[in-house]
């Protein structure tokens, strides 16, 4: 599934240049080694790199490529980025689509097109206008998916009001914060927290504060707070007291 | 594309007793193309069927291959995405059910020694059905410089390429999977080959040879 192109091993490093932006200011996209952007930087066009530094605000006019990345501050990228690995701290806003090995936020991620990567962990706020695709899925906080959020592992552990249109895996793990947090969000905030699907398909899944139209899988959990108009169940179903579930069949 | 009964998604799951973790796998490597998944409303909201004959087919042949090839290797032997690879033309002799003479045909006419995976598609079927092509110069030189240019602009092999008759006139056409064609009365259809299945034939015919 993933399959990043270039292989920076081949390249004689010694013919490329290191750029490194300071203050305010501009440079043209090309082949380099290292950039590094600290302070307010752009670069126009496509870039290719094996290493990108953005501390403060860094913004790239055209598909990235390059075998890490990290951003500290403020990152935007106007085309697609294909990286190994993606640190970001901060906010990364993505126009095209991102192809990653492992992904790494706090903060924002907010990406137009869609996710591919192999591992997601996000802490914070996540957003993909055309689905994602991974084979774990880790997610601290809250997200909004549009389309099919498609993952081997999901685990996630939201607040706030998030939607995914649907979500399809083989664990699936769907928590409230609320059930953890002693002290300070019970009672007060975080009651009317959801989650919105319209479908969840999963081998195992597991969900709670969560509304949802169709739940199908083959053990399914449904815990507190649930609004589910129906479940299809192929082996076993356990529901909550707590939750509203409409109809239940076993296939 | 008559006889297309559609399947829904849990029936699927019961016939072939694969799990929905699986099929979502397999959606994710590509194993099964994105266009198959026919969304239609149902009373409960969407609901996502298949095309019977295709998708039982497709899910044999992964469980089946899936013992012998790790799931990335099945993806690239079967999936419609398309190989980066770049291939020599004396590498391509080494596969018998390419015939030479198209080959040379391909080689002369494009100027090149070297093929995309797309054009060694073109070459396999212009071998295998090689009866339905105007062997008359003009004509298979025009259709070879177009599937160059297809090539170029055409991402996927989620194509049907169809071979058209009217009276002597030959007509070649590139068509999406899911689109009906109807012709005038003295239209023939002559040939409908799916890029797709020669894809598939083809990865495994040279999966075999450069495997040796």
């Amino acid at each position: 599934m993933i399959d990043i192109t270039i292989d920076f091993r081949r390249w004689n490093m010694s013919n490329f240049n290191d750029v490194s932006i300071c203050g305010n200011k501009k440079v043209n996209g090309g082949k380099y080694r290292h950039v590094k952007i600290t302070g307010n930087g752009k670069i126009t066009g496509d870039t290719e790199a094996k290493e990108i530094n953005i501390n403060g605000s860094g913004k790239i006019e055209g598909n990235t490529v390059t075998s890490k990345i990290e951003i500290n501050g403020t990152g935007l990228i106007e085309g697609n980025l294909e990286s190994k690995q993606v640190i970001s701290d901060g906010e990364l806003i993505i126009r095209g689509v991102i192809i990653a090995e492992n992904i790494l936020t706090n903060g924002m991620l907010s990406v137009q097109k869609m996710i591919k990567a192999k591992k997601i962990k996000a802490r914070g706020n996540l957003y993909s206008s055309k689905g994602l695709e991974s084979e774990e899925f880790n997610l601290e906080g809250a997200f909004k998916i549009e389309e099919l959020l498609n993952s081997n592992k999901i685990d996630i552990l939201f607040s706030g009001n998030c939607y995914a249109k649907e979500i399809g895996g083989d664990e699936i793990l769907i928590r409230h914060t609320y059930t953890f947090d002693f002290g300070f969000t019970i009672g007060c905030f975080g009651i009317n927290d959801r989650m919105e699907a319209e479908l969840i398909e999963g081998n195992t899944v597991f969900i709670e504060y969560t509304k949802v139209k169709v739940v199908r899988g083959h053990n399914i959990k449904i815990g507190k707070n649930c609004v589910i108009e129906e479940v299809e169940y192929f082996d076993s179903i356990e529901i909550d007291p707590g939750a509203i579930v409409k109809t239940k069949k076993k296939i | 594309m008559n006889n297309n009964t559609l399947i829904s998604k849990k029936e699927l799951l019961q016939m072939t007793g694969i799990s929905y973790g699986q099929l979502y796998r397999w959606k994710r490597e590509n194993l099964i193309p994105e266009h198959w998944f026919i969304k239609k409303s149902s009373f409960t909201g969407q609901e996502t069927f298949f095309v019977k004959d295709k998708i039982l087919k497709r899910v044999k042949e992964i469980l089946d291959l899936k013992d012998k090839y790790s799931l990335e290797e099945l993806s690239k032997l079967i999936s419609p995405e398309f190989t980066k690879r770049i291939f020599d033309s004396n590498e391509l002799r080494r596969i018998p059910q390419l015939k030479d003479k198209i080959i040379n045909i391909f080689k002369n006419i494009l100027h090149k020694n070297y093929f995309t995976y797309f054009e060694i598609i073109f070459i396999y079927a212009f071998s295998k059905y090689k009866d339905y092509l105007n062997d008359a110069g003009e004509d298979l030189k025009d259709i070879i410089k177009t599937v160059e240019h297809w090539s170029k602009i055409i991402k996927g092999t989620s194509f049907r390429f169809v071979i058209l008759g009217k009276k002597t006139e030959r007509l070649y056409l590139l068509i999406h999977q899911n689109t009906e064609l109807i012709y005038d009365n003295s239209t023939q259809e002559l040939k409908v080959i799916d890029l797709e299945e020669m894809l598939k034939e083809l990865s495994l015919l040279m999966n075999n040879i450069i495997n040796d």
